[in-house]
């Protein structure tokens, strides 16, 4: 279960985009990192993340050992109307991760 | 002048009134001597301090005076001085009338770090820098004639410029670098492709030894290192991180504390320290020793010097985690087949920077801006590592970096107490919050040397020769620590510094028909970093104790022995031999004194030393050390040997004194515990300087790596051949007096 | 300073004569860093940014941010954005795809850096053309060990 802290904000009118920020808790493990008996620790990271809106692929990552531990992203996503937003990733280990939003525009 | 084979004898001891005053002369007149380090200074500017600013390198002022502007950290090896010279030698200007000017790293980032790298470590200080210094100084030369010949409406190439003052010979005119300033810094710069630097035979300044212009302000008191930094305002802080590295700071208990006389203020610091904050720092510091605190010690709490010492042992042998740097021929043949065969295990321990001036670093941040007045190698990482705690944009960030009482490696690229003191300041904005570690804290929260072993395996032919040598290093990588990234293919050759195949940095001197020379990583819990000469200091212990072990089993002369070894190698021998020399290793000793030899190459330079020693029971005494180094070209010859005289204590106190483990934390926290070289244990140190003029190699770290092992082979000469092993001394029940 | 040297220098190699290969990661030519996305064509300054402090504290997380002017159009929109290193020891540090709800091309992200280097933004336009972005990072924590 990967935590994460997804913030959204809105655009204030369907014309204008609207932010995604989102935090996820990842080692984001190198491989380049070496045990006391000298092994190097095995690669972990979180791959692939991908973005859904009402259901309609709008953003994809594709992430690797440079991208710092606990994973920041903020992006910016054309929001026509209110919906959902869907974030799935992925690490090497085989793990998923999740975070959603309802994004409600005004009026 | 030098030619290139002269040799450079300079002997320590006490300063002959007659050499006192030669060297006072050298620096002469002297009244415009001096420093001008950058005060808190509002904005990004550098101050042309009354004169103009020719180029980034070089301010010129009515009075002749000039002003070098140098980017490296003073930390006592001399770096400024030696800089100021390579662009004075180029600028032609008058020596007695230089001054230099540091600047902010704030300042190197408004110019597009027009000063390039500030950052002082690894021996880089001269051989990184001389070129594009030189050329700064050159340039700046190049400006001043062109500002006189169209002054004059002749050409460039009719003028001389000597000590400042150009004249052109055909119409006698004569005018000075003061005069021409203004006008010259209008000039566009030269492009370095269109002039040469001088020839080193041509030069005047370069290779004397000027008096560094730093030396008074030390003798008299006025200098001023980070830790003398004073605030109007100020609060101290004394702080006190985990004692087990790795583990937590849960909780402390204020109350207690809080009380007392000036106490303002008990702050977590971050997840592994709390610090208090006072009105002096000894009420801070004497709180913090009272302060209940909690800790979570982890499960790095079980490693000791034991659990290690296993861990390393286990290394030796494995087949896991290990790779051959250098597999010439067939070294388990060779040795097979050999007729007499030697085997030794050798062991250094963790020591740790001790440097004079305990790490501190005062620290100010308001909403808008963060400063940071620190001893510090690398003023950007400073700069760099305040802006990253503060979260503020770099540009309101600001750096003073004073005159270091002591580097060494500890304040490079490790800037862990300016994080500290910067996330203690933003507790109290707009003070500034002066943070010193006591030097317990200091000792037993270094970068420790890491600690290894080494097992060398060596086969002599029945001629006594050496037919094959099988070393291999298990130790801790620093690389692993700081920079795992780093480590290629998961081969940490940096660990095998000095045994390296290759010409040019840390070269190997010896052939050997069959050699293996092989690493295992095997790491700790405790932090590790480089300690002046890194990993030149124990693979110079480990392979040139052994090789007079073999020498003894070859029945051979330790000096001959290698010089048998050593043949494809020149300047490895030219030290060699330069050290043998001086020491006069073939005439006879007098009763009881016993010699020593040692050489090896690091950070680009040769350097060998030969040691004697005499020994009374279980105690040592070193009387004299022989040091010649091969730098390739000399900047500053009394300097070198100043460096070199310098790193003869520092690795005189890696024969005595180590940094062990006991619940998972450091034992030694102090002097009592952790010798080091005291004045009465130094021996008569001769440094012979033998530049051959064809590179440009380092001086603050090369020497050093010989000090130990001469001194190691000179006492197990003395003990009928009998090594030692396993450092510090006292694990044989020795020690230095 | 010879051509050889200057190159070795550029390489980050050692300062004697010899070169001393693998002792440390070395940087990249921008040719070669390019190549796998490129191919034979070049990309070209213009239409990206990106934002990178100048001075980085340790490398293991540094801020940067990266944006593309396109309208973003289903007839003009970026394809996919990279962001490369010049040193690392992987060189493609993370890569973006746009679909067609994806408005403004503004992506903000921290990074690991091993070490001082250039910082690469490359990114591909729905007409296939590469444009390109560069920033110089110190790296000043890693500037203590014997290698720059």
């Amino acid at each position: 279960m990967m935590h994460s802290r997804l913030q959204i904000i809105p655009a204030k009118r369907p014309s204008q985009m609207t932010t995604v920020r989102l935090l996820i808790r990842h080692p984001m493990e190198t491989g380049f990192r070496f045990e006391v008996n000298g092994s190097a620790v095995t690669k972990n990271v979180i791959h692939t993340l991908t973005a859904l809106f009402d259901g309609k692929p709008v953003f994809k990552a594709t992430l690797g050992s440079g991208v710092s531990a606990d994973p920041f992203l903020e992006f910016q996503v054309r929001t026509p109307q209110s919906g959902e937003l869907l974030l799935q990733w992925q690490d090497d280990a085989g793990e998923t991760g999740e975070a959603k939003a309802l994004i409600s525009l005004p009026g | 002048m030098t030619s290139t084979t002269q040799l450079k004898n300079v002997s320590n001891g006490v300063l002959t009134r007659r050499q006192f005053v030669v060297s006072s002369a050298m620096a002469s007149g002297g009244l415009a001597l001096g420093f001008h380090f950058p005060a808190a200074a509002q904005s990004n500017e550098l101050s042309t301090l009354g004169g103009s600013e020719i180029n980034a390198w070089v301010v010129v002022r009515p009075d002749d005076s000039c002003v070098i502007r140098i980017a490296r950290a003073e930390m006592g090896q001399g770096t400024h001085t030696g800089l100021a010279q390579l662009v004075a030698e180029e600028l032609e200007c008058d020596w007695s009338k230089v001054s230099l000017q540091t600047f902010t790293p704030g300042q190197n980032l408004a110019r597009k770090r027009v000063w390039r790298n500030m950052s002082t470590g690894g021996s880089r200080g001269i051989r990184e820098s001389q070129e594009y210094v030189r050329q700064g100084g050159a340039a700046a030369r190049i400006m001043l004639l062109q500002a006189a010949s169209a002054e004059w409406k002749v050409p460039v190439g009719e003028l001389k410029v000597e000590k400042g003052i150009v004249s052109h010979a055909a119409s006698g005119k004569t005018t000075s670098y003061g005069k021409l300033a203004a006008q010259a810094a209008l000039l566009p710069a030269p492009d370095p492709k269109s002039f040469s630097l001088k020839n080193p035979k041509d030069w005047k300044l370069l290779g004397k030894s000027p008096n560094r212009l730093d030396t008074a302000p030390k003798v008299n008191g006025t200098i001023k290192y980070g830790i003398d930094t004073a605030l109007p305002g100020m609060q101290y802080a004394a702080i006190k991180a985990c004692p087990v590295f790795g583990g937590k700071l849960v909780s402390f208990d204020a109350t207690k504390i809080s009380k007392r006389r000036g106490i303002k203020a008990v702050v977590r610091v971050d997840d592994e320290s709390v610090a208090v904050v006072a009105d002096s720092f000894w009420r801070a510091k004497s709180a913090l020793e009272v302060l209940p605190i909690k800790w979570d010690f982890g499960a790095n709490a079980k490693e000791s010097s034991a659990s290690i010492a296993k861990r390393l042992k286990e290394g030796l042998t494995s087949t896991e985690n290990v790779f051959a740097d250098i597999d010439i021929g067939n070294v388990g043949e060779a040795i097979q087949g050999a007729t007499k065969k030697i085997e030794a295990v050798y062991g250094t321990p963790f020591v740790s920077h001790a440097c004079m001036e305990p790490m501190n670093c005062t620290a100010r941040v308001t909403a808008d801006r963060a400063e940071v007045w620190v001893s510090t190698q690398n003023a950007e990482a400073a700069l760099a590592a305040v802006a990253a705690v503060t979260g503020l944009h770099i540009e309101k960030c600001e750096a003073y970096n004073p005159p270091l009482g002591g580097g060494f490696g500890r304040r490079g690229g490790t800037q862990d107490y300016v994080r500290q003191a910067a996330l203690i300041a933003k507790q109290f904005l707009g003070t500034p919050i002066k943070l010193i570690w006591t030097r317990e804290e200091d000792m037993s929260h270094d970068f420790f040397r890491p600690i290894g072993q080494c097992r060398l395996v060596a086969g002599l032919n029945n001629q006594g020769d050496l037919v094959g040598l099988h070393l291999r290093v298990s130790g801790q990588s620093i690389n692993a620590f700081v920079a795992p990234h780093n480590i290629v293919d998961g081969k940490d050759r940096r660990q095998l510094q000095g045994y390296w195949k290759d010409a040019g940095e840390a070269q190997l001197g010896y052939t050997v028909p069959n050699l293996r020379v092989e690493y295992a990583m095997r790491n700790t819990h405790v932090p590790v970093g480089p300690w002046r000469g890194v990993n030149t200091n124990q693979n110079a212990i480990y392979l040139e104790c052994f090789m007079d072990e073999v020498a003894r089993a070859a029945g051979k002369d330790p000096l001959a022995f290698r010089r048998s070894l050593i043949t494809n190698h020149p300047k490895h021998l030219g030290v060699l031999d330069a050290a043998a020399d001086k020491s006069g290793w073939n005439s006879p000793l007098p009763a009881g004194r016993f010699r020593g030899i040692a050489q090896f190459m690091g950070y680009g330079s040769y350097t060998a030393a030969v040691a004697e020693v005499s020994i009374k029971g279980n105690d040592i005494r070193v009387h004299r050390l022989v040091l010649a180094t091969n730098c390739g070209h000399a900047v500053n010859p009394v300097q070198i040997a100043s460096q070199i005289e310098g790193s003869v204590a520092y690795g005189m106190d890696s024969l005595q004194a180590e940094s062990s483990i006991k619940d998972g934390r450091i034992v030694e926290k102090n002097f009592d515990t952790y010798p080091i070289a005291r004045m009465y244990q130094m021996p008569k140190i001769e440094s012979v300087i033998a530049p051959t003029y064809d590179f440009w190699g380092g001086v603050g770290e090369p020497t050093i790596c010989v000090v130990a092992p001469a001194i190691l082979n000179a006492i197990a000469a003395a003990r009928g051949g009998k090594p030692v092993r396993m450092l510090p001394l006292k694990n044989e029940g020795l020690r230095l007096v | 300073m010879n051509l050889r040297r200057r190159l070795l220098w550029a390489l980050g190699l050692g300062w004697g004569w010899g070169a001393t290969p693998a002792l440390f990661a070395q940087h990249v030519s921008q040719e070669e860093l390019l190549r796998p996305y490129v191919g034979i064509n070049s990309a070209q300054k213009g239409r990206v940014k990106l934002e990178i402090a100048r001075l980085a504290d340790n490398g293991f997380n540094v801020p940067l941010k990266v944006s593309v002017q396109s309208p973003m159009t289903a007839q003009d929109h970026v394809r996919r954005l990279l962001l490369l290193s010049n040193r690392n020891p992987r060189p493609l540090m993370a890569g973006f795809e746009f679909g067609p709800g994806s408005d403004q091309v503004l992506i903000s992200t921290r990074v690991r850096l091993g070490g001082s280097q250039t910082v690469y933004a490359l990114a591909q336009t729905s007409d296939g053309i590469w444009w390109l972005d560069t920033a110089e990072v110190e790296v000043t924590e890693s500037a203590c060990l014997d290698q720059t």
